[in-house]
């Protein structure tokens, strides 16, 4: 028997079904039920070595993130050793200077002045973990090193070795992302999976 | 390459935490080869995509890991609070990625007041079961309730009649009722995951539900 005649009383009826639904859930890992719907067909799915290999690498890494032990520089300066590729091959595809890539690999580098797109598709190229990739660089903004005003000239004077373009850039950011680095990070974001998805579709 | 494991080495995962804060390599290896393959098929029972399985697995496996110090085993319960856990965390990524590939379409500003609506009687409709999931603020990094857990009512008659009801379906009906029951996705967003409209969503709901109704005056 329905009780389509009254709504209120359908929707009651239905609210109730719904909690049953739920209810009949299983306990978690106390419920054998739980095992069955995990992995339920888990014999059918092939995991590739490289899956794998990557699983192992993105909890080593996140432990390390854990235990403090990297910072931005060290994380890319280490993905740039792995991919075996060098400095200036990294510095061509971020269109950075490979002066600009050794500063921010050392931490030297004022982040906020580094175009967020460059820096994005520096990282994209070395294969960074976006959320390791986006901790780190909250983290290198927020560092005392990173926030500590460096005379104007002295930071002239390191943007000389940059390229022409490189420097245009950092004349025209630095007062607006100098206040602004949750727009920076944002921006970094945005443009990390901008980089993406152009490489994958490449 | 394909691996096997039994449920047994799954149930010791929360045993290697002290060995994985230490950063033991032995416990890596001993939590990615009991996890993985289980988190992609959790993935996949939530509805993602095989491609977008592993992904969402590996991003599990990196979340639970940057979290370790802080996850309160209490909280994620069962045997093994940490695979617990990550199934969590599987369930809220699939959710988040499918809720971002919709945005990605500018289906959410089309839907406007409509989806609104929708979402908040999904929320309304469980304020009183689980106060835990909320449709409006999924925090992908806080794991919350997923379907696979009950709200901890005993297994009354009722209940058990729902077991067998749902062993009875189909997997999408199955699929449809336990996340149209979590009150976490709308009608629309359920759709979307089993390839069906709002509108036959809610239909085939209803459906089952007379199909239920019907079956428990018949005994």
């Amino acid at each position: 028997m329905s009780d389509s005649n009254d709504p209120d009383r359908e929707n009651e009826s239905l609210r109730h079904f719904l909690r049953i639904v739920r209810a009949a859930q299983p306990n978690g890992p106390d419920d054998d039920q739980f095992w069955d719907l995990v992995t339920k067909g888990a014999e059918d799915v092939d995991v590739s070595e490289e899956t794998q290999k990557e699983a192992r690498n993105r909890a080593r890494l996140a432990l390390a993130l854990a235990r403090h032990e990297l910072t931005l520089g060290n994380y890319l300066s280490s993905l740039r050793d792995t991919a075996k590729l060098s400095r200036d091959a990294a510095a061509r595809v971020a269109r950075l200077s490979p002066d600009a890539v050794a500063e921010i690999e050392s931490d030297k580098s004022r982040l906020l002045s580094v175009e967020a797109r460059r820096l994005a598709s520096l990282a994209v190229a070395l294969g960074a973990v976006k959320a390791a990739f986006m901790e780190l660089a909250a983290q290198a903004i927020g560092r005392p090193t990173s926030q500590t005003g460096l005379p104007r000239l002295a930071r002239i004077d390191r943007d000389a070795t940059l390229l022409e373009s490189e420097r245009a850039v950092r004349r025209s950011q630095t007062t607006r992302s100098d206040s602004q680095p949750e727009t920076y990070l944002s921006e970094l974001s945005s443009a990390f999976d901008d980089e993406k998805e152009r490489t994958r579709q490449a | 390459m394909l691996y096997r494991l039994e449920v047994g080495e799954i149930e010791s995962i929360t045993s290697l935490v002290p060995d994985l804060l230490a950063g033991r390599e032995s416990a890596i290896d001993q939590v990615v080869n009991a996890a993985l393959r289980r988190l992609i098929v959790a993935a996949m029972r939530y509805g993602a995509s095989r491609e977008d399985a592993e992904e969402i697995a590996l991003e599990a496996i990196f979340k639970t890991s940057r979290r370790l110090k802080e996850i309160s085993f209490t909280r994620a319960g069962g045997k093994d609070p940490l695979f617990n856990y990550m199934v969590k965390a599987v369930r809220n990524a699939t959710i988040e990625r499918h809720r971002a590939k919709v945005r990605e379409r500018g289906v959410l500003e089309d839907l406007g007041a409509n989806l609104v609506t929708d979402r908040a009687r999904a929320a309304a409709r469980f304020q009183s079961v689980d106060s835990d999931d909320d449709a409006g603020a999924l925090d992908p990094d806080e794991p919350q309730t997923p379907s696979l857990y009950s709200s901890g009512e005993a297994a009354s008659p009722e209940v058990v009649a729902m077991r067998e009801f749902l062993q009875t379906l189909s997997e999408q009906d199955r699929l449809i009722l336990q996340l149209q029951a979590e009150g976490v996705m709308t009608s629309k967003e359920i759709g979307e995951q089993v390839g069906l409209n709002d509108a036959a969503v809610r239909q085939r709901v209803k459906r089952l539900h007379d199909h239920f109704r019907k079956e428990r005056q018949n005994v």
